[in-house]
């Protein structure tokens, strides 16, 4: 029996990698700009978050990216933590967060910040087997995006790039997707962290349909230089 | 900047492998083994652990361990100070509470010491309280006639034919030799094929072990190659492996060196030639 298929079961989440547990039963406090988020992990599925008012108990999924980054979402909001630097990034409905963890090694002053390091970067990220999106980052605040089948209708997408780590941005793409692509109908945001040492990516897309973690590979194509305009 | 261009390092086969997994630290299991003699591991931490085999002192290895789905794991260590050396590959099920341990050696073969033996076992985690699953992971011929193209990294893909339960086939995109012509001493060799084991894990899931015998008795030691146990996870639901490979490598200058290291790819379905597909076995009557 051929055991290789398409994307059927899981479509544009084929690729995802394992579930990581790594944090179950840790706790971190973020500190940034004078205010502190707690982060407990209380076992593999149900994390609280606390920014200071109300705690919020609720359940996360989390892919790791590299030996100690780590994508954690939890309802809509999203922490980026890179447990080796001792830095965070927390997207939350009010905005981003660039903070420190406490107890880490970092230096005071260090942050991940917003970068246009990606600028000039085209790149084809494979959520599974025919499923794709192609990227042109041509300017800071926006890219080129398609997806397939439609590889060829790009369109223009909000853009936001956080600089993680050498090689490594959480990558934040917002814009209503056309229909009949690969990506569920009414998805309007991808999240994800994109490594360039491994060309590995892991994240989010959300929209009408719910959020549906992905991961996958990259690989890099040519590209019409009217594209980078 | 193009991050085409990121100065990122040279991999061979290990640029998409999945992030090492730390999961299982400060974890403890007891495999039930069938041939009689059971093993204990004891996770200390993300790279330490201790194994004993019953009976014997524990003793204290450097570990890697990968996911291939949210509760099957691939462990592997190289026994430190073994008179030949030595690596113990586990494939922990916590989904079914099985275990596959396979032990692996160099030197066993007098007449090519590189050959690493390949030594299965099945058994089962055993779990204070619960009682002791009495299914295995087993061998078996679900995979035949399943054709995949692996894409390892930028522009290297690899095609594989499971064909028969001992033996495998490979090539790469837009050959269709039955030879294995990555450009090196392989390519003298009658044919790709190689020794293989086909375990199957869970539905959808199965280790592939292969072993470069043939090409170490043909071609090892010339052109830089040197032979290899290569040990894959699969899973045909995601279409991705993660693996192991422990050997020998060689470099330009002749020398050997060890290999012990991490793998991993992305799977797509692939048609292959039917020339390919239907070349004898030149290594078996």
């Amino acid at each position: 029996m051929n055991l290789s298929n398409d994307s059927a079961k899981y479509g544009v989440g084929q690729y995802r990698f394992a579930h990581n547990y790594d944090l179950k039963d840790k706790r971190f406090t973020i500190a940034a700009d004078g205010k502190k988020y707690g982060l407990t992990f209380n076992g593999k599925q149900e994390l609280t978050f606390d920014a200071g008012d109300k705690p919020l108990t609720i359940g996360y999924e989390c892919l790791k990216i590299d030996k100690q980054v780590y994508f954690v979402r939890f309802g809509m909001r999203v922490a980026a933590l890179d447990t080796e630097n001792g830095l965070a990034t927390l997207v939350l409905p009010e905005g981003y967060v660039f903070g420190v963890i406490e107890g880490s090694q970092a230096a005071p002053d260090k942050r991940h910040t917003f970068s246009e390091e990606m600028v000039g970067t085209a790149v084809r990220w494979v959520f599974g087997v025919g499923r794709f999106t192609d990227r042109i980052y041509f300017e800071e605040a926006r890219c080129r995006a398609s997806f397939s089948p439609k590889e060829e209708a790009f369109a223009f997408y909000r853009t936001k790039a956080v600089k993680i780590k050498e090689g490594m941005f959480l990558v934040d793409v917002e814009g209503q997707v056309p229909e009949f692509i690969c990506v569920p109908p009414g998805s309007d945001r991808i999240l994800v962290l994109e490594d360039y040492e491994h060309m590995l990516f892991a994240g989010c897309i959300t929209g009408k349909a719910g959020t549906i973690m992905v991961g996958g590979y990259g690989d890099f194509h040519d590209y019409d230089e009217a594209l980078f305009k | 900047m193009n991050l085409k261009d990121y100065p990122r390092k040279e991999y061979n086969i290990q640029q998409l492998t999945q992030p090492p997994c730390f999961d299982l630290q400060g974890e403890r299991f007891y495999f039930v083994m069938d041939d009689g003699y059971d093993y204990e591991l004891n996770i200390l931490d993300h790279e330490n652990l201790e194994w004993s085999k019953e009976g014997s002192a524990p003793k204290r290895e450097f570990y890697r361990c990968l996911k291939s789905d949210d509760t099957t794991y691939i462990l592997h260590y190289e026994v430190k100070g073994a008179e030949q050396r030595t690596g113990h590959t586990y494939v922990i099920d916590r989904e079914q509470r099985l275990v596959t341990m396979l032990r692996c050696k160099l030197g066993e073969n007098p007449k090519f010491p590189m050959i690493v033996s390949s030594h299965f076992d099945f058994g089962a985690i055993q779990v204070e309280g619960e009682y002791l699953p009495f299914k295995r992971h087993c061998y078996s011929n679900e995979i035949m006639g399943t054709t995949v193209q692996w894409h390892w990294r930028s522009n290297f893909f690899t095609q594989h034919y499971y064909y028969t339960s001992d033996h495998y086939r490979i090539t790469v995109p837009s050959r269709i030799s039955t030879a294995m012509e990555f450009g090196g001493a392989t390519s003298k060799k009658p044919g790709s094929d190689e020794w293989s084991r086909y375990i199957k894990i869970k539905e959808n899931m199965f280790l592939f072990v292969l072993v470069e015998a043939y090409s170490e008795r043909l071609v090892g030691g010339a052109g830089n190659f040197r032979s290899n146990n290569m040990a894959f996870l699969q899973n045909y639901d995601r279409m991705y492996h993660v693996g192991r490979s422990f050997g020998t490598g060689m470099r330009p200058d002749g020398s050997s060196f060890p290999i012990n290291m991490l793998f991993g790819a992305f799977g797509q379905p692939v048609e292959l030639d039917p020339a390919f597909l239907s070349y004898p076995n030149p290594f078996t009557v």
